[in-house]
């Protein structure tokens, strides 16, 4: 049982306080006001005009607009999926490995986990851009006359994500299969299930949680990238967090730019939301 | 002796729900007073709020005299002694036990010497610079007490104290207790759900059930003259039998079971109200043949003879169809299905308004049914 | 676990292949970055020149200094205001809790996109001039959110009577706190702020949107070497990065499996 009736105001204004304040000016606020700018006209020169207008979002019901969200969800539901179906054979292939081998695999995922997402992305940019690695390799053995164009190609975009977000989807997944009770799949066998319908009964149902944090970690990230996009997709792959950058950065229409963000924001909650309804006790990612 | 710490009418309720309610209660200088109950029963909330952990709903803590129901634990001179120890991981044995007299500003050789002297006292001498969790929880248990009786508090707290212990170690470390309890002269206020704990260790009882205080009296008193029916069964073993008061002769009591009667020389319950007999099975005889002369007597049938050593346990089917558990020496022969005869003396009856048990509701500690030698039973099932 | 032979043979094929789709890439460009052809493409012959022109390059060393500078003290400002943070949740019932609680989960689930571009607003709107002070604000948010959840789950393991304890041998809240409380979550404070390093170290996103002229972190730095094209430098410079971080994961496995050592130790001599 808690006591906190006595602890002194000064002694927890200490402690609520200052962080409060601090997220509330540098992080609540911020996002309120992409918010209400969102719902703000633009001026003639780019400026904020502090006028109600449903414009933005109108604008974002455009085609082309529709199509850079459609193509945000499909590519990020893709690179997710990819991920997971990679990323769970390797994490079972870690989680059966006896404790000192898994703490060295486990260390040969979370070098790259911690290797800066630009590096990575420049590594496959170096293989296949046309006088890359690849290119140059079929080329040499003949398969090929001239160079196919691997980078700058939605493709591109999606191995872009799939090789950054894949350790994001091991490392949960590995955590849940790695508190599964062995003995359970041993009950299992004996009760007579074999290995497809252990792994379908038991194994999936409990390491489910990890799965699906898995995807979260994998989804989030994917739906607001832009930066893979930007170096590997070039101009013909523009997903939403790009829509969001050029607005902000280059075409000065924050109020697009703004709505963009609210629908992205949107997009994450209603993943969240799923995630939660699937698994309430998980509590979200703050254990990941 | 003195009046060291008054509780006036505390009550405390979590989220509305009542856990203690109107305790009071005066506790002598020097003395050894026992909180028993179940769990549940609203002892440690009690502890709790003298020790300053929990804010009373209402009514008062007096220490000495004075009211220290809003002072900060750090502010009151009582200390706890928590049933998990709550020794401080981080810190040494030393460290641990210098804590409260670094706290107060003791001076450094102050502290060194009371330190030094107090693990002497406890045989900790030689574990200085091990940490808790290089301890084995019996020299754990004493770095505790250690800990909290080096400041020489008014009143020390202890709360179950010994529940993590097993039985062989609880047993040495009740002596150590109660040893060190005499010759320190601390006042101890002891919470335990265990009886015969609270039996061997304290010099009064305060028994708790759902909050209230149910009997405050000597363990001699608590055990031969229970004051509720709750008593009566939580406390040592006990027959608890349906009766009825149809009137008085003399001092004594004369009930109904059934169409049987029998007397009892106590009884304060008025004719009319429901009320049950409580028979200690050892102030029970049991007789082969029937009896001649006065007395209260069953007659029943063996079910089963439980032999625990010192003493053979009977339990009769009586006629009525009741239960009955009877001690006897070790040496009785009997043997189920024998035909007896249960007999006990007026004085060794207690009478007691009966409170119905809430349906479905085991104590804890004690199991739905009977164990050999365990003497940890209340109420033998009817 | 329970699996026949094929699969786990399959399963040791699968994985293998994996580990191979993560390190081959780098590898490559490891070994490109030796490579004495600034075209990258065929081997040329063994040099260190791209590394030596990457020592003399001033920007890259500029930007490793603002990088450090940020994130040495966004760590700071992230401890600080996540420990309290965390703590406050932990001790008390605080009336502003789920506002707190909520504050702190925006930054693990919102997009960097969309935190970036709101401090940019925030910026742009309160007429504060972008720069290093920025960076290091942007930093902090995620940085708080980091050590709070780190040191929350540490602080969810502490025994709340180690607390009444002190209290009840005459300490006080601020004695109980910096002598008992921190004490034993240091090790999720440490933990938490090499976190908020690590991030801050790493961020490119949300640093995109509030860095300044001058203020170029190093991240920024690749990004805009990275825009220029493919160099045998930024092979050099990704090579050095890699090998950091290799080296840190190492260290800190092996840091913390002599920790778990330590720890087993304890209980062996529990009797």
């Amino acid at each position: 049982m808690k006591e906190t009736d006595r602890a002194p105001a000064w002694f927890r204004s200490l402690m609520g306080t200052p962080p409060l304040l601090w997220l509330t000016i540098f992080l609540g606020i911020p996002l309120l006001l992409v918010v209400a700018i969102s719902f703000t006209t633009r001026g003639t020169y780019g400026g904020v005009v502090y006028q109600f207008s449903l414009a933005s979002y109108a604008m974002l019901l455009d085609p082309l607009y529709v199509g850079i969200m459609v193509r945000s969800l499909g590519m990020a539901t893709v690179a997710t999926l990819v991920c997971l179906l990679a990323g769970y054979p390797l994490a079972a292939y870690i989680a059966a490995a006896g404790p000192e081998r898994r703490r060295w695999l486990l260390m040969l995922v979370i070098i790259p986990f911690c290797i800066n997402f630009l590096i990575r992305t420049y590594a496959w940019m170096v293989l296949l851009r046309s006088e890359g690695l690849i290119n140059s390799l079929l080329m040499a053995t003949g398969l090929i006359e001239s160079p196919l164009a691997m980078l700058y190609t939605p493709g591109a975009v999606l191995l872009g994500l799939v090789y950054i977000f894949l350790p994001f989807a091991v490392l949960p997944i590995y955590a849940s299969l790695e508190k599964l009770d062995p003995h359970l799949v041993e009950a299992a066998s004996d009760l007579g299930a074999r290995g497809g319908q252990v792994l379908r009964r038991v194994v999936l149902p409990m390491a489910a949680p990890g799965i699906a944090a898995g995807a979260l970690l994998t989804f989030i990230p994917s739906l607001g990238m832009f930066v893979v996009t930007d170096l590997m997709g070039g101009s013909r792959t523009m997903l939403v967090g790009n829509l969001i950058q050029n607005q902000f950065m280059a075409a000065r229409n924050w109020q697009l730019g703004s709505a963009a963000s609210v629908l992205l924001i949107l997009m994450v909650l209603v993943g969240l939301g799923i995630y939660r309804r699937l698994f309430p006790a998980e509590g979200g990612m703050g254990d990941v | 002796m003195a009046t060291v710490l008054r509780l006036v009418d505390l009550c405390k309720n979590f989220d509305s729900t009542p856990v203690v309610r109107n305790v009071n209660l005066e506790i002598r200088g020097g003395e050894f007073f026992t909180f028993l109950g179940p769990s549940g029963c609203g002892k440690t909330t009690t502890l709790r709020m003298i020790g300053g952990f929990e804010q009373p709903t209402s009514g008062r803590i007096l220490l000495d005299g004075q009211d220290i129901t809003d002072l900060p634990p750090f502010l009151r001179d009582v200390n706890t002694v928590f049933q998990n120890y709550a020794l401080f991981p981080h810190m040494t044995v030393v460290q641990n036990v210098a804590f409260g007299l670094e706290m107060r500003g003791a001076s450094k050789a102050e502290i060194a010497s009371r330190v030094k002297k107090m693990l002497a006292i406890f045989g900790l001498t030689g574990l200085e610079k091990r940490k808790p969790a290089q301890l084995s929880g019996g020299q754990q248990q004493r770095v505790a007490v250690a800990r909290s009786l080096v400041l020489h508090p008014r009143v020390l707290l202890l709360d179950e104290p010994l529940a993590a212990l097993d039985a062989q170690l609880r047993r040495q470390i009740q002596i150590e207790l109660k040893e060190i309890q005499k010759s320190s002269g601390v006042t101890f206020v002891y919470v335990t759900h265990d009886q015969e704990e609270a039996l061997s260790l304290s010099d009064r009882i305060g028994v708790m059930r759902e909050g209230v205080l149910e009997q405050v009296a000597t363990p001699r008193e608590v055990y031969s003259r229970p004051a509720t029916r709750f008593v009566a069964e939580f406390v040592g073993e006990n027959n608890i039998l349906p009766v009825r008061v149809i009137g008085s002769q003399g001092g004594d009591t004369l009930l109904e079971m059934g169409h049987i009667r029998v007397v009892a020389r106590d009884g304060r319950v008025a004719k009319g109200q429901p009320a049950v007999l409580a028979i200690r099975p050892e102030n029970i005889c049991l007789h082969a043949e029937r009896p001649v002369g006065e007395g209260n007597l069953l007659a029943g049938v063996v079910r089963e003879c439980l032999y625990s050593g010192t003493s053979l346990k009977v339990v009769l089917q009586l006629d009525s169809g009741q239960r009955l558990l009877v001690q006897t020496q070790a040496g009785a022969s009997f043997q189920p299905e024998d035909r007896v005869w249960a007999a006990w003396r007026p004085e060794n009856g207690r009478v007691l308004p009966d409170h119905p048990v809430p349906h479905g509701q085991v104590l804890p500690g004690h199991p739905p049914n009977p164990q050999p030698g365990s003497r940890r039973r209340g109420r033998w099932p009817g | 676990m329970y699996r026949t032979r094929a699969g786990t043979w399959g399963l040791t094929i699968l994985a293998a292949l994996v580990y191979f789709f993560l390190y081959a890439p780098i590898l490559l460009m490891a070994v490109y970055s030796f490579n004495d052809s600034r075209l990258n493409i065929t081997w040329q012959g063994f040099t260190w020149k791209w590394y030596l022109s990457l020592w003399q390059n001033a920007y890259v060393l500029e930007a490793m200094g603002n990088s450090l500078v940020v994130a040495v003290v966004s760590t700071l400002l992230s401890v600080v205001l996540g420990t309290t943070a965390a703590y406050g949740l932990y001790r008390f019932r605080l009336r502003t809790a789920k506002l707190l609680e909520g504050l702190i989960f925006i930054p693990l689930v919102v997009p960097d996109v969309v935190l970036g571009v709101s401090l940019l607003v925030l910026f742009v709107l309160a007429g504060i001039s972008l720069g290093l002070h920025t960076i290091i604000i942007a930093h902090s948010v995620f940085g708080i959110a980091y050590v709070a959840v780190v040191v929350r789950a540490r602080l969810a393991g502490l025994d709340p009577n180690l607390e009444q304890a002190a209290m009840d041998l005459g300490a006080d809240w601020w004695t109980c706190f910096h002598r008992i409380v921190l004490p034993l979550i240091l090790p999720g404070v440490v933990a938490g702020g090499l976190l908020a390093f690590t991030v801050s170290m790493d961020d490119f996103v949300v640093t995109f949107f509030t860095a300044g002229v001058g203020s170029t972190t190093l991240p920024l730095r690749i990004y805009s070497m990275l825009k220029l094209g493919i160099s045998p430098e930024v092979n050099a410079l990704s090579t050095i990065l890699v090998v950091v971080i290799a080296l840190l994961v190492l260290i800190a496995q092996l840091v913390l499996r002599r920790g778990a050592n330590n720890q087993s130790n304890y209980v062996g001599k529990e009797w």
